[in-house]
């Protein structure tokens, strides 16, 4: 297999966050009470809010990774594939959220999907963490394709607080957030602990894949950087 | 009835995680070793 | 392995896409996602060649339910006077009852004062609480809020 020892510990520590999150999603899918008007259906918020978290926390990491990118001289190339990990978990966690979404939208308001603010701005930041990706992957390393790359993740990161306030500027289907920043959260205790666990937890988790799939990402230039100069005897 | 939409969800949420975390892990399974085949051609070449 | 060249050019064109559709979708002044039973019904003659979306609250005791023939009927109240009387064809979702947001999507007719749906979506505010409350909403200003109401 050939792992390092470093691999190893790595692999570990990612198994280790993912067993204390199946536990607490198996609290939210059983142990925790039901909800007074949603009844037991309410439960996916236990993954839906956390996975749509992690779509922001991605957005902002992308943002972060794309001005390092463009301000410091080196090294760049690492703060790209960064960048670039970043969107591509950006790109899960957003389609988690979407399809976890849906799958609660069923059941409780009665439809799969409708094309209101907040669900539009959701599914177009899934549409511009893929364009990123396409547009990376398709224009040669430079400067030109950091400063496009660069434009995308302020595009991506912008639509982030647009996403969040989207229920609040408009009307909407999707009623507005429950974790408001300011004021008293209507969240009774247990629900509120529950989802706080799997929130932590799920970030936890995305860190990791960004981070692994980072490392993955360098190995693979590292390679085919190697591989090139072998081929031509140098 | 519900109860079709909580397993598909939370099924589907531990599935990505996992095929995620298990394509990563393969991933760098087969770059160790292209980086290690490539090694050892290097030093076969620089030995010959 | 796509070529460079179809990856450019699909990404220009969700790019493009996205940023033409979102121009048309929400600038629109006069595009909202639903309007409140007052304002439909203020505007219902104008509206009524159009398909839109009403928000409001179903009004208690005005539910009436016919399993065999999956027609449903039932008054959209604004809590404040306006009231439109509601019809649809099949079930309803599992959510929807007396003292509980909804949205409806279809035709309201010319004089305001009825609609026929065709679709039923029920909106629910952000509490989440343990079950004490009978299964209503137990905040009513927090749904009546995002109702515009």
């Amino acid at each position: 297999m050939n792992l390092t020892k470093k691999d190893k510990k790595a692999f570990f520590l990612g198994a280790g966050v993912f067993a204390a999150l199946v536990l607490v999603w198996t609290s939210a899918a059983w142990l925790v009470p039901a909800e007074a008007f949603q009844g037991e259906v309410y439960r996916i918020l236990y993954i839906h809010v956390p996975s749509a978290s992690c779509a922001f926390l991605c957005a902002s990491l992308l943002f972060g990774f794309s001005i390092a990118s463009l301000v410091k001289k080196s090294p760049q190339a690492q703060f790209g594939l960064w960048a670039r990990a970043s969107a591509e978990i950006g790109l899960f966690f957003t389609v988690l959220t979407l399809a976890t979404g849906s799958l609660w939208g069923k059941p409780t308001w009665g439809t799969w999907w409708t094309w209101d603010a907040r669900l539009t701005t959701t599914f177009v930041l899934a549409l511009l963490y893929g364009a990123y990706l396409l547009l990376e992957s398709s224009m040669p390393a430079g400067i030109l394709r950091q400063k496009v790359c660069a434009v995308m993740g302020v595009l991506i990161f912008a639509d982030v607080p647009i996403i969040y306030k989207s229920v609040t500027w408009w009307r909407t289907l999707h009623q507005p957030p429950t974790l408001n920043f300011a004021g008293s959260v209507p969240m009774d205790g247990p629900i509120l602990r529950t989802l706080i666990f799997s929130l932590v937890l799920c970030v936890a988790s995305c860190l990791w894949f960004v981070w692994q799939r980072s490392a993955n990402l360098r190995l693979r230039l590292l390679f085919e950087d190697q591989s090139f100069r072998q081929w031509r005897g140098v | 009835m519900t109860n079709t939409y909580i397993t598909a969800a939370f099924t589907l949420g531990l599935l990505a995680f996992l095929g995620l975390a298990l394509w990563l892990f393969l991933q760098r399974s087969r770059l160790r070793i292209l980086i290690k085949t490539l090694q050892e051609e290097e030093g076969e070449r620089k030995d010959a | 392995m796509l070529s460079r060249k179809i990856k450019w050019v699909v990404a220009s064109i969700i790019i493009g896409g996205t940023i033409l559709a979102l121009s048309f979708v929400n600038m629109d002044q006069n595009s909202v996602y639903f309007y409140t039973p007052a304002e439909a019904v203020e505007k219902a003659a104008t509206l009524s060649k159009e398909n839109i979306r009403v928000g409001g609250m179903v009004k208690v005791d005005s539910v009436q339910w016919d399993r065999p023939k999956l027609s449903l009927a039932f008054i959209l109240s604004d809590l404040k006077g306006t009231e439109i009387h509601v019809q649809h064809r099949g079930t309803p979702p599992d959510l929807f009852k007396e003292n509980a947001g909804v949205i409806v999507e279809g035709s309201i007719a010319a004089e305001g004062n009825s609609f026929l749906a065709t679709k039923l979506m029920v909106k629910h505010s952000e509490e989440y609480r343990q079950p004490e409350h009978g299964g209503t909403q137990a905040d009513k200003s927090l749904l009546t809020k995002s109702l515009a109401l």
